[in-house]
């Protein structure tokens, strides 16, 4: 670990997976995955927010023992917040590696989270990376890196993102093989809220009965409807011994939604599903 | 709910001066939360409705819930809100569970038959409710209770069989545990003690062949039945006559065959007051003010719209008559999978002024929420940016001094881009939006307390987008669309893109009218052409509509909704953004198809349409 790099970057970390994150295979994502790596191609992580694509990134890591660089885009992003810079030291200057390059030279995985809210010219460093020749010109240094065969780039997208400002370039998100993400079939949710946030099948069943219902209002207006991860704060504070009710409506549908009606109708159903 | 008190109080001066009057709640005030209460627990395939007044029990035909339009509020309003929710989810889960399909109840089987087959199905359904949205349990257990009291409070020696059965399950407890614990009486009807054993257990079933089965020998041995006989108030009753067949747009896979369309729809009952007409959209425009609550008409769009391919005979061009003034475009025939070319002709005119004055009332009505949307609107407003590593600037750049002096140092030529300034972010934005006038748009909004017309909330909801819009420099157009046939297609102008918000604007938006039909493919292209002619870099085309794509020539069902996609699909090949704002609350079966997902929103609850137009602009142009 190179806890200086940590440090140096505001908007990436570098980690290293070495206990075995929970994930549970929803469809033949870890196959594909491995193959993808294998194969060096570039990935897309497709899915609403919430639904495990961060999670199934680090387990990934973990089983192909690979560090994780994962970078929090953002609209201020610059290339060379990625690639690095020279900074002075004392009475010297260093040139301190970006996220990416670092990655590159580690053979890491690069997880650019969030890619749409990078700058589109922010974007287009990582063009190069995703063709056949792998390459990462860095101007500065002079150098040509060519990514070794352990390094793998991953980005996340989520398409429900409304505004149309943000959206990804076809350019870009042509680039990459799309691994779709979508909430887990019921059993598989049941599983992961008990797992995670300790509370017993029966509330965890509760909890992924209620999602369901509140995901039917898909295109009622919701930003975004209920996520595994809110059902999971839910079941986190129901295991603390907050009222399964109330608890719904702290994690649930004070989140989701800003619409008066939309909120008064899913505190219905969250008394529609959990008694006093 | 103090609110809804004073509300009630002081729209109607009757109930104030009649000390005696029981308060009630009404449908109209849970509507909106019901509608998205009803979509959940459904997954989309039922909508709420009132129904007739002076019922105090739901029903539903398979599509629609149908519930009390009041319900009194007794012992409290809280109470009967609970109710409300609960008769919902009660008929969502009998429409939901098949209770409703009555095979095997052969069609000339007794009519005992039925009334012991509903009397058994709604405690399953109990049973079925208080297991699986166990969080209404409680209410329903109350329910019971009460319907249990009442009953035996009027019970008699000449109560009927059915009666007497059903004094006896309501006094089971709902929990199947419980209820084996113990000893099940049999009630004291002429039924043989095993019957009523398997009964019992058939409630628990988790289907409902076993309690079919037993209703049909129920009638063979205890036929005396009365039918229809008094069922507890919260459950719908079974009504053959009511149900409709889900239609074609189940899924968005299309069939492929038009032939394989024929709807087959079971006679309806004219004068019925729980029927929901389908009606001919040429009707609607002319349609009379109904007297009261008479006048109530559900939306709901021509079921004769799904048709034959059009013949031979009817594939003619445009004569130079009916192309005469009219800009042509061409039409998509999802029957032989080609453009006709010239198909329609659309004109395009100003639309009519009005008095300006309805405009000026919408504002004065609503202007606290006019006021809210203009703050929201300011936040879009560009936002000043500070452009760094410039050649030029009002500032030095520090981080760039810093780097730069860092490369020279490194013995790299240092960057000389070492200034900052602010910038101004242009949002460069251009919306057209396409506003139905069809005439289904005539029609009055089910059960509004305002008693409006579809036109009225689109009215309003124009002036809410264009007063929110004024704050922005967005440029923006608007247009009404109708027409009748493809020879004459409608483009009404609103407001153009050059053309000031201002009075002329505010009368047109007045002076709008229902006109005739919904052929929505021709003034997409119409609309798609303007729109991509403005200079910005994000175009988006807003659609407001009531309804699936209808003309009176054939433009309805597979055919229509294909050329709406194609249409849609031009659109976004010119670079256009696509959006779609419905309250066809079957526009679920077919939107994606058109719009894809994320693309469109649908109201259910039609006055907050008005309000919703300007929030989904601003969502969608949100940096």
């Amino acid at each position: 670990m190179e806890p200086s790099l940590n440090a140096r970057w505001t908007d990436a970390q570098v980690t290293e997976v070495s206990e075995e994150p929970f994930y549970l295979p929803v469809r033949d994502e870890v196959a594909v995955f491995e193959a993808a790596s294998a194969r060096r191609l570039p990935v897309m992580l497709k899915g609403p927010t919430g639904v495990g694509k961060t999670r199934f990134l680090r387990y990934m890591a973990w089983r192909l023992n690979r560090p994780l660089v994962t970078v929090a885009c953002h609209d201020d992003l610059t290339a060379s917040d990625l690639l690095g810079r020279y900074l002075i030291t004392g009475g010297e200057t260093v040139w301190i590696d970006g996220p990416l390059t670092h990655a590159v030279r580690t053979g890491a995985i690069c997880y650019l989270d969030e890619i749409v809210e990078a700058r589109k010219d922010t974007t287009v460093v990582i063009h190069p990376l995703t063709d056949d020749r792998r390459r990462l010109r860095l101007e500065k240094t002079g150098e040509l890196l060519v990514a070794p065969p352990e390094f793998m780039l991953v980005i996340s997208y989520n398409p429900g993102y409304q505004s149309l400002t943000k959206n990804l370039k076809p350019s870009t998100r042509q680039r990459f093989i799309a691994i779709d993400f979508d909430f887990p079939p019921p059993d598989l949710e049941v599983e992961i809220i008990a797992h995670e946030s300790g509370v017993d099948r029966e509330t965890a069943r509760r909890l992924v009965q209620l999602g369901g219902l509140i995901r039917n209002l898909r295109d009622a207006g919701l930003d975004e409807p209920a996520s595994t991860r809110l059902l999971i704060y839910a079941g986190l504070l129901i295991h603390s011994g907050i009222a399964p009710r109330r608890a719904c409506e702290l994690a649930i549908a004070a989140p989701i939604s800003d619409d008066p009606a939309v909120r008064e109708a899913v505190l219905d159903l969250v008394t529609t599903v959990f008694a006093e | 709910m103090l609110r809804s008190v004073l509300k009630r109080l002081r729209a109607s001066e009757p109930v104030a001066e009649q000390p005696g009057q029981p308060a009630v709640v009404e449908l109209a005030e849970l509507e909106a939360v019901l509608s998205l209460y009803v979509r959940a627990l459904s997954a989309g395939s039922l909508r709420i409705a009132a129904g007739p007044s002076g019922v105090r029990s739901p029903a539903t035909d398979g599509r629609t819930v149908f519930l009390p339009p009041a319900l009194p509020a007794d012992p409290s309003l809280g109470h009967a809100r609970l109710r409300y929710r609960l008769m919902t989810a009660w008929t969502v889960l009998q429409a939901r569970s098949g209770c409703l399909e009555l095979a095997p109840l052969p069609p000339a089987s007794p009519a005992s038959a039925l009334a012991w087959y509903e009397l058994l199905h709604g405690e399953w359904v109990d049973r079925r409710l208080a297991r699986e949205w166990s969080g209404l349990a409680p209410v329903l257990v109350e329910l019971r209770r009460e319907e249990l009291a009442a009953r035996q409070a009027k019970r008699s020696a000449g109560d009927g069989w059915a009666e007497q059965v059903l004094r006896h399950l309501l006094d089971l407890p709902l929990d199947p545990l419980a209820a084996s614990t113990m000893t099940s009486e049999p009630p004291p009807v002429p039924l043989e003690a095993e019957v009523w054993e398997r009964l019992v257990a058939a409630l628990d079933d988790a289907g409902l062949e076993s309690l079919r089965a037993l209703a049909l020998e129920l009638a063979a041995q205890v036929p005396a039945v009365e039918h229809p006989f008094d069922l507890p108030t919260y459950r719908a009753r079974i009504r053959p006559e009511l149900l409709t067949r889900r239609p074609l747009f189940g899924t968005p896979e299309l069939s492929d065959r038009p032939a394989s369309t024929a709807l087959d729809r079971p006679a309806v009952r004219r004068g019925d007051p729980l029927v929901v007409e389908a009606r001919s959209p040429a009707q609607a425009p002319r349609r009379a003010r109904g007297s009261g609550r008479g006048g109530r008409q559900a939306i709901q769009l021509s079921l004769g719209d799904r048709e034959a391919p059009p013949t031979l005979s009817r594939l003619t061009p445009l004569s130079e008559a009916e192309k005469a003034g009219a800009t042509l475009y061409p039409e998509w025939d999802c029957w032989s999978g080609s453009y006709l070319p010239d198909w329609c002709a659309v004109r395009q005119t100003r639309a009519r002024g009005g008095n300006v004055e309805l405009v000026e009332r919408i504002l004065r009505q609503h202007r606290p929420l006019v006021q809210h949307l203009k703050q929201q609107f300011e936040a879009l407003r560009p936002e000043r940016l500070r452009l760094t590593r410039q050649l030029d600037g009002d500032e030095l750049d520090l981080a760039a001094i810093i780097e730069a002096t860092a490369d020279r140092r490194a013995g790299l030529s240092p960057s000389e881009k070492l200034y900052s300034r602010t910038l101004e972010r242009e949002r460069s934005i251009a919306l057209a939006c396409l506003v139905d006038l069809s005439g289904s748009t005539g029609a009055w909004i089910d059960d509004d307390p305002r008693n409006e017309q579809v036109i009225e909330v689109t009215r309003r909801a124009l002036v809410f987008l264009c007063e929110a819009l004024s704050v922005l420099d967005d440029r923006y157009a608007v247009f009404g669309f109708t027409g009748t046939t493809r020879k004459q297609c409608q483009i009404r102008v609103i407001k153009g893109f050059d053309e000031p918000y201002g009075a002329e604007v505010k009368g047109r938006i007045a002076g709008l009218a229902p006109g005739a039909y919904t052929r929505i493919g021709p003034a997409l292209r119409h609309v798609s052409g303007i729109l991509a002619r403005q200079p910005a870099r994000v175009r988006l085309l807003i659609l407001v509509s009531d309804g699936r794509p209808n003309d009176f020539d054939g433009y309805g069902g597979r055919y229509g909704i294909e050329d709406t996609r194609r249409a849609l699909l031009e659109a976004r090949q010119r670079g256009l953004a696509t959006f779609a704002l419905t309250i066809d609350a079957e526009a679920r079966d077919y939107m994606p198809y058109m719009f894809g997902p994320y693309h469109y929103v649908v109201i259910e609850n039609l006055p907050a349409l008005a309000a919703k137009l300007p929030e989904l602009y601003r969502r969608l142009t949100l940096r």
